[in-house]
């Protein structure tokens, strides 16, 4: 074999070699920001869901004042099957009117915590595919807001800065869970011409 | 190709915002007369129904196909009384348990039956409706357009979770959930969308039919 052939299979060997390398740092590029942006998107739910068990905690530990000062409210000495006359002008035996209470303060702290349970799962979910997770957070999100609103208008001024605050973050992760997907596509795309080319 | 996908997925998002914009509206209304009277669920379903098929008309290209297959084949015959007896069983289950807990459960002929109204308007807005409509809206343009981002299976559970918490009762988001699912899969196995929407219209009409026994 000449020389000038001994160079040439030693160029393509070098220029294999650093095309190789230049792919690996690609892939791994590829891959830090995917993992950049399933982070941000799973993150806004982790931290909906610890917002949503701390709230959950406040509302029952209100709910369960209310329910007391309701209960106290009740006459001394006053039978189970007793008619008690609510605020409202109706009427109830007093044995509905204290299950009636425990069940307010029992779902305050359940729907709060089953809320927080699901965001979580919805997290765990975002790890491996970020984008339909985030989707469904938002649109349990906005009908959650849309439920209170129906309860009581003036609830949609109540908290208002933190409602938005986490419908911001909430759109924030689509934006990143989409931005993930483009970049799995696009790296997708890029190994699969890679190949073709090899 | 982010911007490609962010545009699939407003689209989806604008008919689930627009669709939870006129239930809100609804509900506002219902609780300023202090009544649920069926001539405001006909307003609010004929509203529904016109905002759907503008959405529909946009996404013809994609449904086109969906409204050409009957879905009804040798092949895919078994799948929609696969799926209704799939979930008789669950709701059965399900409702049995939430009235042994002494949960109220909503019927959805009360205010008809009150206000009057014969029987076929409840069948119509109840049953044919929502078969219709819901089924163009979740399993027609929105899991169509989630498709486009995502996996077939991931548009499916998602759409599912939509329509689950687009009926606003946290009572039964499970069991419509379970609905979702089960249509968007026949949806998926048929491609087709006649298949969810005969069982979906004759699922509600059964229910409807139950309460009124």
């Amino acid at each position: 074999m000449s020389a000038a052939s001994r160079q040439q299979i030693a160029e393509a060997g070098t220029r294999s070699a650093r095309s190789a390398q230049r792919r690996e740092k690609l892939a791994q590029k590829d891959a830090e920001t995917r993992e950049r942006h399933i982070g941000q998107a799973a993150g806004v739910m982790k931290w909906l869901a610890i917002l949503f068990v701390f709230f959950g905690l406040l509302e029952g530990v209100i709910a369960r004042r209310a329910a007391d000062r309701e209960l106290a409210a009740i006459p001394a000495g006053a039978q189970d099957e007793d008619p008690l006359e609510l605020a409202d002008g109706s009427v109830m035996p007093v044995r509905e009117f204290r299950e009636q209470q425990e069940l307010l303060v029992t779902l305050s702290y359940t729907v709060n915590f089953v809320l927080a349970a699901i965001l979580f799962a919805l997290h765990l979910w975002a790890l491996r595919s970020p984008l339909p997770a985030t989707i469904t957070a938002l649109s349990m999100y906005l009908v959650l807001l849309l439920l209170q609103i129906l309860a009581d208008p003036r609830a949609l001024l109540s908290g208002l800065f933190l409602k938005l605050i986490c419908l911001g973050f909430l759109l924030r992760g689509i934006q990143a869970a989409l931005a993930e997907r483009a970049a799995r596509t696009a790296a997708e795309r890029r190994a699969a011409r890679e190949a073709a080319a090899a | 190709m982010a911007a490609r996908h962010g545009e699939h997925l407003r689209g989806a998002l604008a008919l689930f915002a627009v669709l939870l914009g006129t239930i809100g509206l609804g509900g506002i209304l219902a609780s300023a007369t202090e009544s649920a009277h069926p001539a405001l669920e006909l307003a609010i379903a004929l509203l529904d129904a016109l905002l759907i098929l503008t959405f529909c008309w946009n996404d013809r290209e994609h449904l086109r196909p969906l409204l050409r297959a009957s879905g009804f084949t040798w092949s895919t015959w078994w799948c929609a009384p696969l799926v209704g007896a799939l979930m008789a069983g669950f709701f059965e289950l399900y409702f049995g348990a939430l009235q042994s807990l002494g949960l109220p459960i909503l019927r959805m002929s009360d205010s008809y039956v009150e206000a009057g109204w014969p029987l076929w308007t409840a069948f119509a807005l109840i049953s044919l409706a929502p078969g219709i409509f819901e089924e163009l809206a979740f399993r027609g343009v929105i899991q169509t357009r989630l498709a486009q981002v995502m996996r077939p299976g991931e548009a499916l559970l998602v759409q599912a979770a939509m329509f689950s918490v687009l009926h606003l009762s946290p009572l039964i988001f499970v069991s419509h959930f379970a609905m979702g699912v089960g249509f968007g899969w026949l949806r998926l196995r048929t491609q087709s969308l006649y298949p969810g929407m005969v069982l979906h219209a004759a699922w509600n009409a059964f229910v409807l039919l139950e309460e009124l026994r």
